[in-house]
């Protein structure tokens, strides 16, 4: 039939219409397939953890739950959605125990007092309503002196970079630190642990840093302070942390890196000192400078 | 150098056989088309008087021992070509030149090697398969150009990577461990738009095959695969022409004679118009590719030839617009980017005939790599490139020492030298964008090898060694490579085989695992990178149904692999210098079964193939230190490529592939974690264990409906009508979450990149 069809027509009739036939469905239909769906098993529900110490106040514990990847993001009291309300936190430092109370959704917090140094922290979350517990523990870490702050800057057709650089003394066994810079922020009087989980914060930078690299036991790390002008407040503090926090923290600043992220960067599992959770648990107080930029 | 030049030589004399036929004589010779005078690569030499059969080499030449003074008669075949049958009786060694005819009647019956299959079941060749574009021409392709790369992914044992990337794995081994040769010069990036085109013009391209196992010692350097392609000469006898149009591209091949019968050229390009075709429907994409393939030869005597031939080619992008103010003015602002990629190998090589017992051949080797990217926006401009250069040498002697051995002795050596990630600024972006011209790296790839054919009874073994070794920046590393094929003649129509390869790769591909770019970057081994190694055994059985003609082949294989190179978890590998830091050494497995069915001959011919694949990885910092399934384990590959004639003037072809889902790390969970600096939350992912998920096997057909002139004019032309992905199914690449638009409720999908692409394409030869 097709053969009968095909000597029925001349020749180039056949061939032009075959021409135009074939472009006009290349450009109706060389479009993208439709995905396919497919289903995937939630990873089940957990306890997310993070820590934060007051120097010589207090220690503030955030308990939130994890969730599934198809909950939509955009809704703007995500967050309050999954923190734990009702938890049990219990905390021993160095085997003495500290029954923490709910300050704020989610927040749990209570005065310990000066710390030791190389003080045992050990933690056990318990949410009363789901179940779902933790256990985590972890090591007070001295805190490390800032000598002195300094400021330089490069100045562009459009724009000054300014950078701050900061001295401390190396501690003499292995140390890993963080520091964190912020712009127009009042670190020292104005920090409020429950309100750090809800305000995003402009010039806020933070930098893992590890001591092998060191070539001298005063260190000067400098930190490119990008958006910062003339005049403005710059806040720094530097804290002593563990190994463990800071290959989280190199973990999450390599995924900000990556820029493309999930396209181009590789999925990764992040560092967890939490049983039987997320997040991290740390004792660590950080040591706090404020410097006005000169002109 | 001096101790592995010993031990070559003692390896020679241990594996020189003793028995030396007498009363023998050796008749030598080159085999050619008679049309065309291109020398035909792989065609049968037997003879009446005893059971020994030799091919031609990829040259043409051979070499085989026969009785003195007694009537024999030499027959020569090869495939579309009539049986040469040539009477001789001799005292001395002889040449004879062989002119085979094309034969009308074998070039319809298209089949997927160019020798006798039984010959070829009896022989070591395990692991091995040999194309013919000739042979796979009416196959579906995109505008009527045959893709050697997407044709050899129907085979067994050789997988597709995902739709978008170029590469393609082998026997559970990754993308960079395959080592594409064109006419012995590496191609270090053998596809055009992502993987859609190969960069190979079939009209250019004489034979290739692809070794997957049972590697002979002459082959080195990748773990998985070796894709030898050798180019046409040429046409010594008269100046001919052919070519294609095509909705997406165009190419022009001519070839001729530039003295007759002694020298002759060929010259191909092609060029895509992707860009003017995408304009007519109202899309910009100032894109285009092109490819050069040339090769001219000189028969300076009997016994010397030269031979020089280059592949150029780019992908080009240029983009430039001006970029419009907040409220949507024009502005001054111009923004441009592009980018160019591309390869440029030279091989330039001298056939020597010292007797007719001793070819040699050597080749001078020139490769070039080079990418770049380039961006400027008011007043700002960023260069960044890379580029690999490899200089080498290779000498080959085959020894055609009697009826039963067959000895291929040689070294290869090859300078790499890699300059990657330069960068160059200017403008304020330079305060972010460092210069930098970080210095060459280079090593220095060295391999003397041998090998022995030998037959004993009913046995056939192919033994060699390959002793190969890398000098890179403060660091050497040397190392055996024992290879050995066994066939044993255990029936009439069948022939059970072994193999074992031990290959080393002293070179790795930089690339994200997620996807893959032809902008990712060879690197060498160092002090901290290792060699990769790997040890294969294969066991097989190949069997002729000589009724229907059918040749079934089953193999199974087992590959064991040491210092892959992978990741580790937040690589970042955009401008990082220092991308030691990212990769991690770790091992593999993977073993599967194959099955290939064939059949050649009749109007209905084409090809059953079936892998059984697992592919596994352990690496100590990655997946908890757990054994993970890798990227590319798909359980089950089926291809079924069909050709049918429905008479003189039409056939149809079809090919349907499945292939199992790919694997896939995915987002299962998320979790609020205050940021570092108490700055407000971070949503952090959850994955799944590496790998864990499967996505969604891929199927596809394509199909392709062929018109033949009517008869043979100085000027013919035939038609291509090609449908790719027929039934529009996407093949997964990734999984991506998607907002149902009137719910906002989200779900997992699986995109793919190309739905129903229908083409029309005109080929012609003159």
């Amino acid at each position: 039939m097709l053969m009968k069809l095909l000597k029925s027509v001349k020749k180039l009739h056949l061939f032009i219409l075959i021409a135009i036939a074939s472009i006009g469905i290349t450009l109706v239909q060389s479009c993208i397939p439709k995905p396919l769906p497919i289903k995937l098993d939630q990873a089940p529900t957990r306890l997310a953890i993070s820590s934060q110490l007051i120097p010589g106040q207090a220690v503030f514990i955030t308990v939130s739950k994890s969730f599934s990847a198809l909950q939509n993001t955009d809704s703007t009291n995500l967050l309050s959605q999954f923190l734990v309300e009702h938890a049990r936190v219990e905390l021993w430092v160095d085997g003495s125990p500290v029954m923490l109370k709910k300050v704020a959704p989610g927040v749990y917090g209570n005065f310990i007092g000066p710390n030791n140094p190389n003080a045992q922290f050990e933690l056990k979350v318990y949410d009363t309503t789901t179940g779902l517990s933790i256990s985590s523990s972890t090591r007070y870490l001295p805190s490390v002196n800032i000598d002195s702050i300094w400021f330089t800057n490069v100045i562009l057709s459009t724009d000054t970079l300014f950078t701050a650089h900061v001295q401390f003394a190396d501690r003499p066994e292995t140390n890993y630190y963080m520091i964190n810079t912020y712009r127009n922020y009042d670190f020292i009087n104005n920090f409020s642990a429950t309100d750090a989980l809800f305000e995003g914060r402009n010039g806020v930078r933070t930098r893992p840093v590890t001591d092998a690299l060191f070539t001298a036991t005063k260190h000067v790390e400098s930190i490119n302070l990008t958006g910062y002008n003339a005049g403005d407040t710059c806040s720094i503090t530097l804290s002593n942390i563990s190994q463990d926090y800071y290959t989280y923290l190199v973990e999450r600043n390599r995924a900000r890196q990556n820029g493309l992220g999930t396209i181009l960067g590789e999925p990764v599992t992040y560092t967890t000192n939490i049983v039987g959770g997320y997040g991290f648990f740390t004792a660590t107080i950080p040591t706090v400078r404020q410097r006005i930029i000169p002109k | 150098m001096v101790k592995l030049a010993k031990l070559l030589v003692v390896l020679v004399i241990l594996l020189l056989p003793i028995s030396i036929l007498s009363q023998s004589i050796q008749v030598s010779g080159y085999i050619s088309n008679s049309q065309t005078g291109q020398p035909i690569i792989h065609a049968r030499v037997l003879n009446s008087c005893t059971p020994s059969n030799v091919r031609s080499n990829e040259y043409g030449f051979y070499s085989i021992v026969l009785p003195a003074n007694l009537d024999c008669k030499l027959f020569i075949e090869a495939n579309e070509f009539l049986i040469d049958t040539i009477p001789i009786k001799a005292k001395l060694d002889t040449t004879i030149n062989s002119e085979l005819q094309m034969d009308a009647k074998k070039m319809e019956a298209v089949v997927i090697t160019a020798k006798s299959k039984l010959k070829d079941i009896k022989s070591t060749k395990i692991s091995v398969i040999e194309l013919k574009p000739s042979e796979i021409k009416y196959l579906p392709s995109l505008g009527g150009e045959l893709d050697v790369l997407k044709v050899i992914q129907l085979l067994p044992g050789i997988q597709k990577g995902v739709e978008g990337q170029s590469g393609f794995q082998v026997r559970g081994g990754d993308a960079d461990q395959n080592l594409i040769l064109l006419d012995e010069a590496t191609v270090y990036n053998v596809s055009h738009l992502f993987g859609f085109f190969s960069v190979f013009i079939p009209e250019s391209i004489e034979n290739m095959e692809i070794y997957k196992g049972g590697f002979p010692s002459e082959y080195g350097g990748r773990l998985s695969s070796i894709l030898d392609i050798r180019m046409r000469d040429g046409n010594y006898k008269k100046i001919t022409g052919s070519g294609g149009i095509g909705l997406l591209s165009s190419r022009l091949t001519l070839e001729g004679p530039i003295i007759k019968n002694k020298s002759a050229f060929i010259i191909s390009a092609r060029r895509t118009y992707i860009d003017k075709v995408l304009k007519l429907v109202g899309t910009t994409l100032p894109y285009h590719f092109y490819d050069v393939n040339a090769k001219f030869n000189y028969t300076i005597n009997s016994k010397n030839k030269l031979y020089y031939s280059l592949y150029h080619g780019n992908d080009i992008l240029k983009i430039s617009q001006n970029v419009q103010g907040d409220s949507g003015q024009a502005t001054n602002n111009q923004l441009n980017f592009g980018f160019k990629l591309g390869n440029f190998t030279n091989t330039l090589r001298w056939n020597h005939v010292f007797s007719p017992k001793l070819f040699s051949n050597t080749s001078l080797i020139y490769t070039q790599f080079k990418y770049n990217v380039t961006g400027s926006f008011v007043g700002n401009s960023v260069y960044i490139g890379s580029q690999i250069y490899d200089l080498g040498v290779k000498q080959d002697f085959t020894y055609f020492l009697n009826a039963n051995n067959q000895i291929k002795v040689g070294f290869q050596s090859i300078n790499h030298t890699f300059k990657p990630n330069i960068i160059s600024a200017s403008g304020d972006i330079t305060t972010l964008i460092n210069k930098q011209t970080p210095p060459s790296l280079s090593n220095f790839e060295n391999a003397i090898y041998m090998r022995n054919e030998q037959s004993i009874n009913k046995f056939k073994v192919n033994y060699g060694l390959r002793v190969s070794s890398t000098a890179a920046k403060n660091v050497f590393y040397a190392g055996l490579e024992p290879r050995l094929a066994v066939a044993w003649d255990i029936n009439k129509n069948g022939a059970l085989k072994l193999g074992y390869a031990r290959m080393k790769q002293y070179l790795h591909l930089v690339s994200s695992s997620s996807v893959a770019m032809p902008t990712d970057l060879w690197y060498p081994v160092s002090q901290k990178i290792k060699p990769q190694k790997s040890d294969q055994l294969t066991l097989g059985y190949q069997h002729l149904l000589t009724k229907h003609q059918i040749t079934v082949s089953a193999e199974t294989y087992y590959k064991t692999m040491h210092n892959l190179t992978e990741y580790r978890e937040g690589a970042v590998l955009i401008l990082n210098n220092n991308y030691e830091d990212e990769l991690l050494q770790g091992k593999g497995n993977a073993y599967g079964f194959e099955v290939l069915v064939r059949k050649d001959r009749g109007r209905w011919y084409g090809w059953l193939s079936y892998t059984l694949g697992y592919s596994n990885r352990y690496f100590a910092s990655l997946n908890g230190g757990n054994v993970f399934p890798a990227k590319y384990d798909r359980r089950h590959n089926i291809a079924l490529v069909q050709n049918y004639r429905i008479n003189k003037r039409w056939e149809v072809s079809a090919v349907w592939v499945y292939l199992s889902g790919s694997r896939f790390t995915a987002q299962v969970g998320q979790y609020f974690q205050p940021k570092p600096g108490l700055n407000g939350v971070d949503l952090v992912p959850i994955y799944t264990n590496r790998n864990q998920v499967r996505m969604s096997p891929s199927h596809r057909l394509d199909i392709n409906l062929i018109l033949k002139p009517k008869r043979n004019k100085p000027f013919s032309g035939e038609w291509y009508f090609s449908a790719y992905n027929f039934y529009n199914r996407a093949e997964p690449f990734s999984i991506r979450l998607t907002a149902d638009e009137k719910t906002g409720s989200l779900a997992y999908e699986q995109p793919g990149l190309f739905g129903t692409l229908v083409s029309i394409a005109y080929n012609f030869k003159f």
